[in-house]
């Protein structure tokens, strides 16, 4: 945790969504809100485990949201993110069958205005099955996947760095890994009618 | 373009890489299709999942990191001090203190890892392997698939008493070398894991090589087996794409390393 310095909002906001920076605009985020949300948490009836597993999906639905452009800054990054902690660990409650518990924080909170995350949520859902479908291409397809879409690095830049010939021959064995992966969706009744319902189509 | 449903064109289009006269035929075609839009955002779909993958194992790696420092930080300040009222230190003072509480920090850190030994390693970091959600969509279950997900991990090795180890895919050996692990057998899980390994290395294939590395650093590490257990613990954290990387600190590849010394 090197950094000491306060970002905005503003400024996590940048560098999530211009995808530079992030490890430091996620450092941010632990370090700007860990402490009350796990506060949250532990106040109703979680432990620091709970917190801990919570928290890290939280931070996973929140940078999906800014991904996909559905928060821009129009409330603090305070408030979304005790929104989807508070949705997160409702559902993980709801899932334990713990009614005492969940009845008791709906009691606490019921004034809070709190975001609606159900469509990240599916979402998330949906990434986890396509992440397993992504773990069984093979080791390379994996890391050119990596490095392009997530990395950003040019076609040129993977063909120095991983030693392909040129960045023609790169760009080919993208595609091919890319087709695999979506073959594997298409071949996947369950998962691609998940991903509809995630994107609209199946409702 | 020609055919609609050309999807080197699509992963051209979102990858931004098309010309200006494409990407609008694109866009009209998309006007146009249903099917051409559908299939566009399910392959967005599928990009944002793989940055989310990514994404995933950063903020694990982070809140590691974080809950390591929180950890570390609250056992210095927990510690309460008397006041020193209207007294005046000189710097030599704060100096040697400061020497001290550097010299039993670093004592205590040292002594927290020689004590962590093979088993706690292996307490502290082994994990059951889970079978992909989606496996029984492709593939079709078998008996050893199956009591591994109802835990009957004595009856896998019943079952499979007769069959020579050359019948047993990758998937097979892996499911009876973690379940040797889940029934505290380290050498009879190295049996099936390290045929894997040679297998991979014959084939130059990587058949579920990231759990391979995973569940063998365990093997060794519950088998004390230090010189083994450093080098793929090493393998895994020098390896960003490795499934995991972030599941040994480095403190913990400290501890192994001081371990081999003893």
């Amino acid at each position: 945790m090197g950094k000491s310095t306060v970002w905005t909002d503003k400024e996590i906001l940048e560098a999530i969504s211009g995808s530079s920076q992030i490890n430091e605009a996620i450092r941010q985020l632990y370090e700007g809100y860990y402490g009350v949300l796990e506060n949250y948490i532990l106040q109703n009836n979680g432990s620091e485990a709970d917190a801990a597993d919570a928290i890290q999906e939280t931070i996973l639905v929140f940078l999906n949201l800014v991904e996909t452009n559905r928060f821009r800054g129009e409330s603090s990054i305070n408030t979304v993110l005790y929104g989807i902690n508070r949705n997160i660990w409702l559902t993980m409650l709801r899932k334990r069958k713990s009614s005492v518990n969940r009845n008791q924080i709906f009691t606490k909170d019921q004034d809070q205005e709190v975001q609606d995350i159900s469509k990240t949520l599916e979402e998330v859902e949906g990434y986890q099955l396509i992440m397993s479908l992504f773990d069984k291409l093979g080791k390379k397809c994996r890391q050119l996947l990596h490095l392009f879409y997530y990395e950003n690095l040019s076609m040129k830049e993977i063909a120095a760095q991983e030693g392909y010939t040129n960045d023609q021959i790169v760009r080919n064995t993208k595609f091919k890994c890319m087709k695999e992966l979506m073959d594997q969706i298409e071949g996947n009744k369950n998962l691609k009618d998940l991903v509809r319902n995630a994107l609209g189509y199946g409702k | 373009m020609e055919n609609k449903y050309d999807d080197r064109i699509l992963v051209n289009y979102l990858d931004g890489s098309l010309d200006p006269t494409e990407k609008q035929l694109v866009e009209q075609e998309m006007e146009k299709s249903d099917a051409i839009q559908e299939r566009l955002d399910l392959m967005q779909f599928t990009i944002r999942a793989i940055k989310f993958k990514a994404y995933k194992s950063s903020v694990k790696e982070i809140q590691h990191d974080f809950l390591q420092h929180r950890i570390e930080n609250k056992s210095f300040t927990s510690v309460s001090t008397p006041k020193l009222e209207g007294k005046v230190r000189s710097m030599q003072f704060w100096i040697k203190i400061a020497a001290s509480l550097l010299f039993l920090c670093s004592l205590g850190y040292v002594l927290w890892l020689f004590q962590a030994d093979g088993e706690q390693l292996y307490e502290t970091n082994f994990i059951s392997y889970e079978i992909a959600l989606d496996r029984g969509a492709g593939l079709q279950e078998n008996q050893l698939e199956s009591l591994y997900i109802n835990g009957e991990f004595y009856q896998m090795f019943q079952v499979s008493e007769e069959t020579n180890l050359e019948e047993f895919n990758s998937f097979e050996l892996l499911l009876l070398g973690t379940a040797a692990l889940e029934l505290n057998n380290p050498a009879e899980a190295m049996r099936y894991l390290q045929k894997i390994d040679s297998d991979n290395i014959q084939n130059q294939s990587d058949d579920y090589q990231d759990e391979v590395d995973f569940f063998m650093a365990m093997a060794y590490l519950k088998q004390g087996a230090y010189e083994q257990a450093l080098h793929l613990v090493t393998k895994m954290r020098s390896d960003e794409q490795h499934k995991y990387h972030s599941n040994f600190s480095w403190s913990e590849e400290i501890s192994i390393r001081l371990q081999q010394m003893l």
